[in-house]
């Protein structure tokens, strides 16, 4: 049987190649988006990380902090019977050089001991129970005793005696006490290790498999007027850094502008040394807590505008908030701990003293990203067993932030839905090989029928022909997955380069050739199984019957279509109805990835299904209305014998038009899916971005910029220009009933209108032109974000108190009239909470610095911003430092890492492969037709047709298939690729509209309109070397 | 018989290459057929008779010799002009009925005359089915007919265009004894009608003896010149 199958396959290649082609094709494409997926999610660890300023903070909890320890002891050994009396000792020692204020000891008996009233010992002299409970727990809080200051190197010891209500093993106890004073303010538990130093912590960091570097990193928030020089202060909060230049060399976004870092000296942030006109060679005074001052020569001046390290919010919840702080000084980490740190040591220690910024000291970890695995699941198990073993250091005495796993945790979640996303943009090829292996087969039956009654008369029973069967299936189903898979691979390797391939998990890899093959193979099998079985055990008679006016197909009568639909839309339904496709951005920040229901993308699958078949009942719906000459005309002959022919056998023609619709929707909604897809990533980088261009002067720059600087930004390719002012918390506003701190920007609202891409979604009941127009009218105009307007409950009408240029000397408070709400604005990716005029900002705080300025180039694309770009940096850029951001260069840090997927190249594969699979449809099917009608086409020819009608007669059929295809597939495809795209919303910041590329569904039209022209010449070619009298005789 | 009207077939042969090597299907056949007479073209299974009837019909070009049909030189004519001397002279029957399954009785039969042009000859169908006890069939589909209908069908569409040259290649071959004899007096009737030349390949002697003479081939030669079917007979009986 193997060999008659082999000689088979040999003999008929044609037919051969006609059933392996789809299969091959279908199982190429499933393999290379498994392949593609594995690739891709090489570089997601990396991409998921990139944006990440520090990847581990260890914070010390108690910077001020000078030795404090606490003993606590039981005298009983082993065990304690029940009844028992012990007794607890706590020794608290100060261990540092400074005199520890206003100490708390707390505890609470390690249950099951309870305290013996009245016990309690300091230092061997009586402490007053309070209530009748320890004094060392009062009050429901439980709160300690405060025993007051204890001198360096002093100990105090408090001893009570508890009684154990049951029996307990000594190591069993859970012992309580902790302790905290003025200067250490986070209690500290009893019998830890001793205090760390920063420096110990770092070393100690440093060891630790899988860290790169770990650098000491101390701050502190000075007030206004803390920084003199030359009889000149700076009227605004001051940052002190210390740092060594190891860290400077680990964070290079520090940037020193001149000067060095030196140990003894300061380096002046660009603004301050602007401020106090003074640079490297003068000397600057800080005035410190406890009233004392700190002289420092300056070595350096640096540019921190961009360090993120160093101005990244620490507060937990607002994480990757850039505060900068202006005006910053950098001095030497001794010198902060030799002279700041007792400072405020001291302010805090005074009686009254009140310290509102406390110093901050942490090390900073940098992992060894190269080692971190490029699957982000993996790479977050790294960077967690990294965390593990920092946070194993010294526990209890500070605590660890570890940003690099709240990122992974995202990126690992956006890596599983980025795989969902292509497996399922993968399935349709898996369901493709399986149908075009399933059409190969049914266009092949006439001949495959003809072979088994050959057989059949030869003596070959029922379960010879299953045999026959099965191994033609294995061979089909197996050559063609082999093939397939081969072709996966190098398709994928072709799109994503060998790089991409080799970072992938071979492990991955593997299990990838191993699903896609066997995947393939089984569903293709299965595809070719099925039929040439159901045809066995059928009558003879049955099956031509069927095949001489092809039957209505099952799916047709059963109405699958239809309920594919309706299941489709029904999925729509429930999704609109839960808000699943409301924009919900991931955040980093906020540790919320992409969220992505696997039911709705499910859903598209089934539209796509559904709607070339519900196309394809249509198209064939129009085609039997066709009007068929009445007796006693005939018609022209080709015209009249296809209208025919069409006509009342309609459904043969159908199987091509549903595979190629297939093919077709598959491709289609895949071209329109990367247009919008492109689109709408545009669309949301220009939105981040504000407008093509950003552009944002220097902090080195020897003068300021006001608003007037943007005539000079209008030069060649510019074609407008906004100026804005922006910073975090720069603002109060006083709503009805509580006021809170706000970002504000100020804009020129006529211009702003003309270069940010503004939209009425971003409005709140109007429109934006509207608003805008609101706010430039009105002399004291605010728009207020809606949830903010929702917080403080602020109505659009109300008049509201704002203060603006919080924390400058220009702060200034100013009542404006609330003009509207928005929801979003260009330039921000998260929206300021107020909007106000720049002219009204500029009168009332009287600023007249701008912070950025937005730019709209005079065309599209990479060209127009690159023109833009080199004239600003050649013409204003030559004078001034300026930084220039554009659409292309803008990475939103909260947007998903699924946007930065190559969804392109995916797209790019699928697309080769819907030319490839399109061709075959019709080369199948004209085969097919070849094989199936050969005897009508000779018959034709023996009546005296000519090969040129003939040729019309076989082209005028596949060309309605092609045709019938085309409009189904671009039919049903753009509905899918409408459902991609909404599913797909979360993704975005802007709602994408569907985009349809024409160019691109002309490129889909083009291997179908040329393979018809080539199969048509083909089949005629065939038909003339057929011997008539011998296909003319068979019955 | 003048060469202008009838068939003149000169050291006809056809051959084939096979794996088993060169097949004679036909191999030198002479022969001439007059106008207004018929011959019977009878052997064994595999002797080349289709072959005969195909290269007759110019539906194969031959290996060796020549078919004249009107004294035309069918056999060099490109095969353009081939195709128009089947559609315009030439009626063609085969054994199995070979009607295009998505065209009506009626349509199969106005199929011909549409590849001649003649796009409004229905009432001419019509009325050749009637002739031909179809008059209750002309709007039924192939397979809503039984055998013997097709085959008259099939017989209508060879008839239709009045051809100087009929060829049938088994046309009873499939039918039972009453409609073989009904297809075969309508063939006789027609090519009586028409003074056409009948050439019928066939197994029936019963059949080949209704007709003016008979060709019998063997490994695709004839075992004898034509002969006059009466003569034939007589020597059978002999």
């Amino acid at each position: 049987m193997r060999s008659y199958v082999w000689r088979e396959l040999v003999r008929n290649r044609r037919r051969t190649v006609a059933s392996m082609v789809g299969v091959s094709l279908g199982v190429g494409l499933f393999s290379a988006v498994l392949f593609f997926i594995d690739g891709s999610g090489a570089t997601m660890t990396a991409r998921a990380i990139a944006p990440l300023a520090l990847d581990m903070q260890r914070v010390l909890t108690s910077p001020l902090g000078g030795g404090l320890r606490l003993e606590e002891r039981v005298s009983a050994r082993g065990s304690i019977e029940a009844g028992q009396k012990v007794t607890v000792t706590l020794r608290v020692v100060n261990g540092g050089a400074d005199p520890a204020h206003d100490v708390a000891v707390g505890d609470e008996p390690a249950p099951p001991l309870r305290y013996v009233a009245g016990t309690a010992r300091l230092n061997g002299a009586p402490l007053s129970d309070e209530g009748g409970r320890s004094p060392l727990s009062q009050g429901l809080a439980g709160l300690g005793r405060n025993i007051g200051t204890i001198a360096p190197g002093a100990t105090v010891t408090i001893a009570y005696t508890a009684r154990a209500d049951r029996a307990v093993l000594v190591r069993a106890l859970r012992l309580q006490a902790r302790v905290s004073s003025r200067e250490s303010i986070v209690p500290t538990p009893a019998n830890g290790p001793r205090e760390w130093t920063l420096k110990e912590l770092r070393a100690q960091i440093e060891t630790i498999p899988g860290v790169a570097a770990a650098d000491g990193l101390a701050f502190v928030d000075l007030p206004p007027g803390s920084l003199r020089a030359r009889g000149v202060t700076v009227r605004e909060p001051v940052r002190v850094f210390a740092f060594d230049r190891r860290y400077r060399d680990h964070y290079p976004s520090i940037r020193i502008a001149t000067g060095s870092l030196r140990s003894g000296a300061a380096m002046l942030s660009a603004e301050a040394s602007r401020a106090l006109g003074i640079g490297p060679g003068g000397s600057v005074l800080l005035r410190l807590p406890a009233g004392r001052t700190l002289s420092l020569p300056i070595s350096g001046v640096a540019d921190l505008a961009r360090a993120r390290p160093l101005f990244y919010s620490r507060r937990s919840r607002k994480l990757e908030d850039f505060l900068y702080v202006p005006s910053s000084v950098i001095v030497s980490p001794s010198v902060f701990a030799r002279t700041i740190i007792p400072a405020f040591r001291t302010e805090s220690a005074a009686l009254g003293g009140v310290v509102k910024n406390l110093p901050v000291e942490e090390v900073d970890v940098l992992v060894d990203r190269g080692r971190l695995h490029t699957n982000p699941a993996s790479a977050l198990a790294q960077t967690q067993a990294v965390d593990r073993s920092i946070s194993r250091i010294a526990p209890g005495q500070d605590y660890l932030i570890d940003n690099i796993s709240n990122t992974l945790i995202v990126g690992k979640a956006d890596a599983a839905v980025g795989k969902r996303m292509f497996v399922f943009l993968g399935l349709p090829a898996v369901l493709l090989a399986a149908l075009l292996a399933a059409y190969a087969a049914g266009v092949l039956a006439d001949a495959q029928r003809r072979d088994q009654a050959k057989l059949r008369l030869r003596g070959a029973h029922r379960g010879h022909l299953l045999q026959i069967l099965a191994y033609r299936t294995l061979a089909f189903a197996g050559a063609g997955a082999i093939i397939g898979g081969a072709a996966g691979f190098l398709s994928a390797l072709a799109i994503l380069g060998s790089d991409a391939l080799r970072q992938a998990a071979p492990g991955d890899l593997v299990v990838s050739t191993l699903v896609g093959i066997g995947g393939g193979m089984l569903v293709t099998a299965l595809a070719l199984f099925i039929p040439g079985r159901r045809s066995l055990t059928r009558e003879i008679g049955q099956e031509r019957r069927e095949l001489a006016l092809a039957a209505e197909p099952a799916w047709r009568r059963l109405r699958i279509d239809v309920v594919l639909i309706s299941a489709a839309l029904l999925a729509e339904i429930v999704a609109v109805r839960a808000g699943a496709f409301e924009a919900r951005l991931g955040s980093v920040s906020e540790g919320r990835s992409v969220s992505l229901p696997s039911y709705l993308l499910l859903a598209p699958l089934v539209g796509w299904v559904g709607g070339v078949l519900l196309s394809a009942r249509l198209m064939l719906a129009l085609v039997t209305r066709l009007p068929v000459p009445a007796p006693p005309r005939f018609g022209g002959l080709v015209r009249g014998v296809v209208i025919r022919s069409l006509r009342r056998r309609p459904w043969e023609l159908g199987a091509g038009i549903v595979a190629l619709g297939m093919v077709i929707a598959f491709g289609a909604s895949l071209s329109a899916f990367m247009a919008t897809y492109d689109a709408a990533k545009r669309a949301d980088a220009r939105f981040v971005n504000g407008s093509d261009l950003r552009i944002t002067p220097g902090v080195l720059g020897s003068r300021p910029y006001p608003a007037g600087y943007a005539s000079q930004l209008l030069v060649g390719g510019v074609s407008g220009v906004t100026p804005v002012v922006f910073r975090l918390e720069n603002s109060v506003l006083a709503g009805r009933y509580r006021r809170a701190r706000t970002d504000l920007a100020a804009i020129d609202p006529v211009t702003f209108a003309r270069v940010a891409p503004l939209a009425d979604a971003f409005v709140v009941d109007r429109s934006a032109a509207a608003a805008m127009k609101a706010l430039q009218a009105a002399r004291h105009g605010l728009l207020v974000d809606a949830a903010t307007a929702d917080d403080l409950a602020v109505e659009t009408g109300d008049r509201v108190r704002v203060v603006l240029a919080l924390g400058t000397p220009r702060q200034t408070a100013a009542t404006f009239r609330v003009v509207g709400l928005f929801t979003s604005l260009p330039g921000f990716a998260r929206p300021p909470n107020l909007v106000v005029k720049l002219d009204a900002y500029a009168s009332a705080a009287a600023a007249k610095r701008v912070d950025f300025f937005l730019a709209r180039t005079t065309g599209h694309g990479h060209e127009a911003l690159a023109r833009a770009v080199a004239a600003l940096r050649s013409g204003p850029g030559a004078r001034d430092p300026l930084t220039i951001e554009s659409t292309e260069t803008t990475l939103d840090k909260d947007q998903s890492s699924l946007t930065a997927l190559n969804v392109n190249g995916l797209v790019e594969l699928g697309s080769a492969y819907t030319l490839l699979m399109s061709a075959a449809v019709i080369a199948i099917f004209v085969f097919g037709l070849i094989l199936h009608r050969r005897r009508e086409y000779v018959l034709l020819r023996a009546q005296g047709m000519h090969t040129s009608e003939l040729r019309s007669l076989v082209l005028a059929e596949v060309a309605l298939v092609a045709a019938g295809g085309l409009a189904c597939g671009l039919l049903a495809g753009t509905g899918t690729a409408f459902l991609l795209v909404r599913i797909l919303r979360p993704l975005f910041l802007l709602p994408p509209i569907v985009t349809v590329s024409p160019g691109a569904l002309a490129w889909l039209a083009f291997p179908a309109a040329t393979t018809t022209l080539v199969s048509a010449l083909a089949a005629t070619a065939v038909i003339r070397r057929v011997r008539p009298t011998e296909i003319l005789r068979e019955s | 018989m003048t060469e202008r009207a009838g068939i003149r077939i000169d050291g006809l042969s056809k051959h084939y290459a096979t794996s088993g090597g060169i097949v004679r299907a036909v191999d030198g056949v002479t022969l001439e057929v007059e106008p207004g007479t018929s011959l019977a073209v009878t052997g064994p299974s595999g002797c080349g008779k289709s072959t005969l009837l195909g290269l007759i019909a110019g539906l194969e070009a031959p290996s060796a010799g020549s078919v004249s049909i009107g004294g035309r030189v069918v056999s060099s004519l490109p095969e353009r002009e081939r195709a128009q001397i089947r559609r315009d002279e030439i009626g063609l029957i085969f054994q199995a009925d070979n009607l295009l399954p998505f065209l009506t009785a009626s349509e199969n039969v106005a199929l011909q005359l549409a590849l001649r042009g003649e796009t409004d000859g229905y009432e001419r169908c019509v009325e050749l089915l009637a002739q031909l006890g179809l008059a209750e069939h002309v709007g039924k589909l192939p397979d809503q007919l039984s055998g013997g209908q097709r085959q008259r069908v099939a017989v209508a569409r060879a008839l239709i265009h009045r051809p100087r040259t009929i060829l049938a290649d088994e046309p009873t071959g499939a039918l039972d004894g009453a409609s073989s004899a009904a297809v075969i007096d309508l063939l006789l009737d027609a090519q009586r009608r028409l003074g056409a030349i009948l050439i019928v390949v066939t197994h029936d002697r019963g059949l080949a003896a209704r007709l003016d003479r008979r060709l019998v081939l063997r490994d695709g030669r004839p075992v004898d010149a034509a002969i006059p079917s009466a003569a034939e007979g007589r020597s059978a009986d002999a």
